[in-house]
């Protein structure tokens, strides 16, 4: 049955009841990730790797960047405290563009065949997730064999931060995916917020290395700072990985408002535009 | 009780015509405002109908009439402006083989995603697995990526797919133009499978004979709206009726075309025999046998020898060899070949006769006769259409 508007409610049951297909989209995507290459998923654990290498002899030899240790692990090993940060950076990075090129380069699939518009981007992200599970299960195996630490217990948090990463990122990329349909120019300005957002969000630095001077009213720069919710949800994964503890509540909480938010505006806005997404392939 | 497998209430349905569509931001943020960018096309206007369930159902109409747009609204892929479809049962589109087939990934893994796509489920699939493999005939290449596919193997694959769904309303645009002679033929029957299994399907097509043919019911689209829906004979005969006085299917299922003061029948013959089946080097004549129901004028006969593709492969007429008025009644206008020159493959005659003076066409099918060409020993190694009767000579 038609009606005239999707809801947002119908479009989450639609999507849930084809729940296979966004599992075989997410397949597809992994699959033909890496294929035909040499490496194949080898790449997707060097590809962090290397850069964490440029950034640990740069910034930790070159300009004697000093993150304080973990605490309370007292792991002080700047590898992983990028790593920490690079793997949910990449999530964003390489979940947005694709995400959000799913449906204006979508063609015969959005213009010939139907089902809920929504999976298409969420595809995307699950995947570029799957593949940020792996990493992290590599890295967890690097901190035990480099700091003897089991994190065995920071699991289900794990879990749930993840859950609310992909919620943020995916709620992101819906907006941008609808608006990408009809100006391609959203493609180029992403690329270029993006690098801009990567070094106003702490993936390489400490936010204590933020000064914490007055900025706006009684806000102080290390406050505004914080304001970003990508430089909450890198807190939330160095408490796990850097200083092997459970987040603090205040971070958990404006995590979910993040998420929810995020998640809530972005589908509304790409559900109410998914009806006219074939017409203008 | 409602037996309607789908109902169609009052669908409106507008495309914009952009005329200076800004695709940037740049000329978004810049545009005056009020400026009048696009225009309004009313595809659909107040379209109503209803699909009985279990039956054949053809949407016809002329270019432009709005089809294919009410077949992609019954798809869900356009959703009306106003208006509702109703839907009962599980739906499947053959709008386009093969879409969201991704090259990288074999065929195997194309199955499962594109079974997924159309909204099937994995443990059915896998249960459908071999006899959709089976039905493209692909057991040999299904591990292969599918962009190492001939474009025949990739629709054979979509369609093989999309009919396997086993869907309950099948929606059908003209796809089944695809794939070779065999392939064609056993899509023909899996259609007649799924009809004669109860299920619903809607069908759009420009090939009328093939709409009387497999259609119990019909409706007539003429500019987005509704001209006349019910029994297939009498839809197709109305829209007949309005587009052309002069367009039927005769009994041999061929299409003619013309206002029949004077009719043609084609046909090509060998050793004075008509046949089928030639070869390369024979002698041919192509017989013209006309029955003319008054007197005409100025009649030329023409005719016209299309490959399989459709590459008009050789054409000639009477126009600069006979002038005279044909009397009512029968005759024969023979146009001898002494050798054929045409190389193996399929062929298909179109004949026509027509005013020479207002180029009128008194009758014409584009597919009087279909033959086929089989090899001769004496032309092996020549390709292309058409023999030159050429030789080698080595001069040394």
């Amino acid at each position: 049955m038609t009606e005239a508007k999707r809801t947002v409610r119908q479009a989450i049951r639609e999507s849930y009841q084809y729940r296979e297909l966004l599992w075989n989209l997410t397949q597809r995507e992994l699959r033909s990730r890496y294929r035909r290459s040499f490496l194949g998923w080898g790449w997707s654990l060097l590809q962090p790797a290397m850069m964490t290498a440029v950034y640990a002899i740069v910034l930790g030899t070159f300009f004697k960047v000093r993150p304080a240790p973990g605490d309370p692990s007292g792991i002080n090993n700047f590898a992983i405290f990028l790593l920490a940060a690079m793997l949910p950076w990449n999530l964003l990075a390489s979940g947005l563009p694709g995400g959000m090129g799913t449906i204006a380069n979508g063609g015969s699939l959005i213009s010939r065949v139907w089902f809920p518009r929504e999976i298409m981007p969420l595809s995307t992200i699950l995947a570029m997730t799957i593949s940020m599970l792996i990493e992290m299960g590599v890295l967890a195996t690097f901190i035990l064999v480099m700091t003897g630490k089991i994190m065995l217990h920071l699991l289900p948090m794990l879990a749930v931060i993840v859950i609310l990463q992909i919620a943020f990122v995916s709620g992101i990329t819906y907006w941008l995916a609808a608006v990408n349909v009809r100006f391609r120019d959203v493609e180029y300005i992403t690329s270029v917020f993006l690098l801009a957002y990567f070094y106003i969000s702490p993936v390489v630095y400490s936010p204590t290395f933020v000064p914490n001077t007055p900025l706006i009213g009684s806000w102080t720069m290390r406050q505004v700072f914080e304001l970003n919710p990508m430089a909450r949800f890198i807190k939330a994964y160095r408490n796990i990985f850097y200083d092997i503890r459970l987040p603090g509540l205040n971070t958990m909480l404006y995590l979910v408002v993040a998420a929810v938010v995020s998640l809530t505006l972005g589908l509304r806005f790409f559900v109410r535009r998914s009806d006219r997404f074939a017409e203008a392939m | 009780m409602n037996q309607a497998a789908v109902t169609v209430d009052g669908v409106w349905k507008t495309f914009r015509i952009f005329t200076d569509r800004s695709t940037t931001l740049k000329q978004a943020v810049l545009k005056r405002r009020g400026a009048q960018v696009f225009e309004e096309f009313w595809a659909l206007k107040d379209v109503s109908f209803e699909v009985p369930k279990g039956s054949t159902f053809g949407i016809v109409g002329s270019n432009g009439a709005g089809k294919s747009t009410m077949l992609k609204v019954l798809a869900r892929i356009l959703v009306p402006d106003k208006g509702s479809v109703q839907l009962r049962g599980r739906m499947s589109a053959l709008l386009e083989l093969g879409a969201g087939f991704h090259p990288e990934l074999t065929g195997r893994e194309n199955v499962f995603l594109n079974g997924a796509i159309l909204g099937m489920s994995r443990a059915s699939l896998a249960q459908r697995f071999d006899e959709i493999v089976g039905f493209a005939g692909l057991e040999k290449f299904i591990d292969q990526p599918v962009k190492t596919y001939s474009s025949g193997m990739y629709a054979r694959l979509g369609f093989a797919v999309a009919v396997n769904v086993d869907p309950e309303i099948l929606l059908v645009d003209e796809v089944l133009a695809v794939g070779d002679e065999q392939f064609q033929r056993r899509c023909t029957e899996k259609m007649a499978e799924i009809r004669a299994g109860g299920r619903t399907v809607i069908f759009v097509s420009h090939n009328l004979g093939q709409v009387q043919q497999l259609c119990d019911e019909a409706v007539w689209l003429d500019h987005g709206q509704v001209q006349l829906q019910g029994n297939v004979q009498r839809v197709v005969d109305a829209y007949l009726a309005s587009v052309t006085t002069d367009y039927r299917v005769d009994l041999l299922g061929r299409q003619r075309i013309g206002s029949r003061e004077i009719e043609l029948e084609a046909s090509i013959e060998a050793n004075g025999e008509s046949a089928v089946q030639f070869v390369t080097g024979q002698p041919v004549q192509i017989r013209f046998a006309w029955d003319a129901h008054q007197s005409i004028p100025d009649a030329i006969f023409g005719f016209t020898i299309r490959s399989a593709e459709g590459v008009a492969v050789f054409g000639h007429s009477t126009a600069y060899c006979m002038d005279r008025t044909l009397p009512s009644g029968r005759g024969e206008v023979t146009f001898d070949i002494p050798a054929l020159p045409l190389l193996p493959g399929s062929y298909m005659l179109s004949a026509a006769i027509l005013s020479r003076h207002s180029g009128h066409i008194y009758d014409h099918s584009p597919d009087m006769a279909k033959f086929d060409v089989s090899p001769n020993d004496s032309f092996r190694g020549e390709t292309g259409f058409s023999s030159m009767f050429g030789q080698w000579r080595v001069d040394d």
